[in-house]
């Protein structure tokens, strides 16, 4: 661990934690060697099993006899080590378990070694050092697909992108964000945990409970006057004002109901202003209302346009108010991290349009509808984790479900350590491998075109389970002498760092399987001619602000793509929105993503919101024939091939509101496509094409068009890219990619 | 036709609130609720005057008025959660002064009149308009925005 503080925290093998006995508080692997504490999670051991269909280790063993037997059952029961790791490399995020194909069961990637391997805990072990041969050698010539910067940049709203090993992340994707703060910049790594790996990461905390208790806190507060709420004064001249204004928006001649709601109005406030008995207070209030109803009667006379927002009279109290705080019931279990319960909440940034950064203070949070962890992991570093196991989908907001936030004392230069810190939370926190990489690649692309259930495809799975677990029954036969005595607790330490060191081993082997089988169920002749063709691109792109993983279906194929999207466009309308601005911030972002960049006010919340269908998560396009007439305000992307590579994205031809949650209304299994040949047939209005965090605009993935509602904001836009150095857009001159609406 | 004609005239008479029993539009207004095809109502929203029917001529642009708060500054609405939705239908008609639909997700949805608390968040959107410009009130009316970049959102 990187961490440099072993005293303030316990170390843990992260990764195969899901032991079907796991110990309630975590497994210590204290004074583990230079070079051996494993920083994977993801060896595998759902392999055909699927996630959560675990075998039991034997019962732990009491005595060096039980272990032996132990060992005894692990050594005759191929594949009973299938318990010890079990995520599979799908995404948890789109699919109920009883709809999980064969290949989301998949095995996920194995772990590299620390690199570090600094003793855990700096304790003193009863275990044998594994042997030398067991270290990965590969972390030297196998460097990480993303580096993690040490400091991010302050300020910068999408923050660094990086890819983690393994799959205890939704797409192995994590951001590391450093938003700017009076008090030093404020760093802070963002993922979405999958939820497979959410026991794992359970059962590094301890959560003793809370119980309420009464705080009594000063606050100031806004409020009408008791006469006003009394009278009803705020509320007749609202409906006066509002009748009238309707008449006024809509050219419609006045009304007498609407004269009539203003003489009601008049009636009352006029009662008060007359009243000698009322205070100078009540006064003021009276005639803030009469003065709000004298423009109302000049309107009724002499229309004109619409008015003003009328405020209601309130003024400003202090007042000791009573709240509720969540306070635990007791200390946490040694050796795990204490978390407290309590209700969901949001970083609420700040995004300054004309710095074009993001700030954040540190405490301001915003409402969210679920269920969330505060965890305390020592030393000024704390997380905050949405776990899916609290936050029913059909309640709550499915978006937010896995979402894990950690944060770094404040202060420039956590980012390395941010990472390294995840296992705390006995997840992966190594950067990805390009071997890694490979594997991801291939899952996503499993995914996307649907290749679960194709012939053959369960068949490699359970080659490459079977791999693994020859190879860990090598590897245990290999140091059988050192593994008899060991008590039940090493006994489990050990297998884990077997498990991982076999899953790392076979990896390639793994690999060459599982891409053999790909390529068959795709047309390839065998995996050597999948990877040799020229649409194999095993490894992210990174186009600035985002990464993504193509599909080689639509790499392979780009022409036989652009020909099936012949005339048609994939566009984003923001109407009359601020588009100088959003093109200011360089990208399209999903609802979340805009949270994170502190981009809207977080206000409001409804069960039909994205949030609740999962569509937050993604930005939507819609499939539009290329000669549509579009107004101002509009993305247009010509070529979708150019998106159409991404191996993110899912549509509907129709508006299904982005469902992903297979437990909402809107979600329809029938209905939702990745295919991009049926995406290009899209034919309805509201279809809705869905890429899951946004779209980098200024880079690989820019539009064709951008249609400006008016001269003057293409103009605009033009200076604005000019003073930033932007000539091109996606190989386009600015010039050509901006045009108006009469164009 | 003229079937079709009728309940589009009803459908949008309902919205601008024509069925108001005060002489006063801004008294009465729509909701629109929606069933699953097994008959559980899975939605349930007022919705805001304005509407836009596609080009197919087989759906309808609409608004339902969701995400409202009251906050330190008075009730808001989220302008990226009350965003445009699409009603689809295969079969729509009048019954019972309401507009019925069979939607092509399955799903039936009426569109009638509302009152209690969605008439209730219709006034309180129709204040919250109020604090638009002219320019952001006629880009909520178009109904062609995918997402909003702006105040509100």
């Amino acid at each position: 661990m990187g961490t440099g503080s072993k005293s303030s925290h316990q170390s843990y093998a992260v990764g195969p934690t899901a032991l079907a006995e796991s110990p309630s508080a975590p497994v210590e692997l204290a004074g583990v060697q230079a070079g051996e504490e494993i920083a994977g999670g993801a060896a595998s051991g759902g392999g055909t099993a699927g996630p959560g269909v675990q075998e039991p280790l034997p019962d732990k063993a009491d005595s060096p006899q039980d272990t032996d037997a132990a060992l005894e059952a692990l050594l005759q029961e191929p594949g009973s080590v299938e318990e010890l790791g079990v995520p599979g490399p799908m995404s948890a995020e789109e699919e109920p378990p009883t709809q999980v194909a064969p290949v989301d069961e998949a095995e996920p990637l194995v772990q590299e070694q620390s690199e570090e391997g600094v003793s855990a805990a700096g304790e003193a072990s009863a275990v044998p050092a594994a042997d030398d041969e067991a270290k990965a050698d590969g972390d030297e010539t196998d460097p990480p697909l993303t580096p993690v910067p040490t400091a991010p940049p302050v300020g910068e709203p999408t923050g660094t992108p990086i890819l983690v090993g393994g799959d205890d992340f939704i797409h192995s994707e994590a951001t590391l964000i450093a938003y700017d703060s009076p008090d030093g910049p404020r760093e802070v790594l963002l993922t979405h945990v999958s939820e497979e790996a959410e026991e794992k990461l359970l059962d590094a905390l301890s959560i003793p409970g809370t119980h309420m208790e009464d705080v009594e806190v000063e606050e100031e507060v806004k409020e009408r006057l008791d006469l006003d709420k009394q009278k009803k004064l705020g509320e007749l001249t609202k409906t006066a004002v509002t009748s009238v204004q309707h008449k006024l928006k809509g050219h419609l001649p006045m009304s007498e109901a609407s004269a009539a709601k203003h003489q009601a109005a008049v009636d009352a406030v006029s009662a008060v202003l007359n009243d000698p008995g009322v205070s100078d207070d009540e006064k003021a209030m009276a005639q803030h209302y009469m003065d709000q109803l004298d423009v109302v009667k000049d309107k009724i006379a002499n229309g004109g346009e619409p008015m003003s927002w009328m405020q209601p009279y309130e003024v400003t109290a202090t007042k000791m108010v009573t709240k509720q705080v969540a306070v635990p019931n007791g200390e946490p279990e040694p050796g795990s991290l204490g978390a407290t319960v309590r209700e969901a909440s949001r970083i609420k940034a700040e995004f300054d349009t004309e710095t074009g950064q993001s700030s954040w203070d540190g405490v301001a949070r915003s409402h969210a509808n679920g269920t969330e962890y505060e965890i305390d992991m020592g030393d000024g570093w704390k997380a905050v984790y949405r776990p899916y196991k609290e936050n029913d989908p059909s309640s709550t907001e499915y978006s937010l479900r896995g979402q894990l936030e950690v944060h770094a004392p404040v202060g420039a230069g956590h980012g390395k350590d941010l990472v390294e810190r995840l296992e705390q939370l006995h997840l992966v926190n190594k950067p990805m491998t390009a071997a890694e990489g490979e594997w991801t690649y291939l899952s996503n692309n499993i995914q996307a075109q649907g290749l679960g259930k194709a012939a053959g495809m369960k068949a490699a799975m359970d080659t490459a389970q079977g791999l693994e677990d020859l190879q860990v029954q090598e590897i245990v036969h290999q140091r059988m002498d050192s593994l008899m005595g060991l008590d039940s607790d090493d006994l489990q330490i050990q297998m884990k760092r077997i498990q991982l060191e076999a899953a790392q081993k076979v990896l390639p082997m793994k690999v060459e399987v599982v891409r053999d089988a790909v390529a068959k169920a795709s047309g390839f002749s065998g995996g050597a001619a999948l990877a040799a063709s020229p649409g194999y691109e095993p490894t992210p792109a990174t186009s600035g602000r985002w990464l993504t993983w193509s599909r080689f279906d639509v790499t392979g194929k780009q022409e036989e793509v652009k020909q099936a999207f012949s005339g048609r466009s994939l566009t984003h309308s923001i109407g009359s929105g601020d588009l100088a601005g959003l093109l200011s911030t360089g990208v399209l972002a999903s609802t979340e993503k805009r949270t994170t960049m502190g981009i809207g006010s977080g206000v409001g919340m409804s069960e039909e919101d994205d949030k609740m269908t999962g569509g937050a998560n993604s930005v939507f396009l819609r499939v539009k024939p290329t000669s549509s007439d579009l107004d101002g305000g509009v993305l247009v992307w010509d070529d979708p091939s150019v998106l159409m590579r991404r191996s993110d994205y899912y549509g509907y031809n129709g508006d299904h509101y982005g469902a992903i949650n297979p437990n909402h209304h809107n979600y329809s299994a029938n209905a939702i496509t990745r295919d991009p040949m049926k995406i290009a047939t899209f034919y309805s209005d509201s279809n809705e094409v869905m890429f899951r965090g946004g779209l980098d605009l200024l880079g690989a993935e820019a539009p064709s068009r951008i249609v400006c509602e008016s001269a003057g904001e293409r103009k605009k836009i033009l200076a604005s890219f000019s003073a930033r150095g932007i000539t091109e857009l996606g190989g386009k001159p600015v010039e050509d990619v901006l045009c108006v609406t009469d164009n | 036709m003229a079937a079709e004609q009728q309940w589009r005239r009803r459908f949008l008479d309902l919205l601008a609130g024509n069925h108001s029993t005060t002489g006063d539009p801004v008294d009465a207004g729509a909701r629109l609720v929606v069933c699953d095809p097994d008959g559980e109502e899975v939605f349930r929203a007022a919705l805001a005057r304005h509407s836009r029917f596609m080009d197919d001529g087989q759906g309808v642009w609409v608004r339902p008025l969701i995400g409202g708060k009251a906050t330190g500054d008075g009730y808001l609405f989220n302008l990226g959660i009350a965003r445009r939705r699409a009603l689809q239908w295969t079969e729509a008609r009048i019954v019972d002064g309401a507009v019925a639909m069979e939607l092509v997700t399955g799903q039936r949805a009426r569109v009638e009149p509302a009152d209690a608390a969605e008439l209730a968040e219709l006034n309180r959107w129709e204040e919250f308009t109020d604090r638009l410009t002219q320019q952001e009130e006629l880009a909520l009316e178009r109904l062609d925005a995918d997402s909003w970049h702006g105040r509100f959102s």
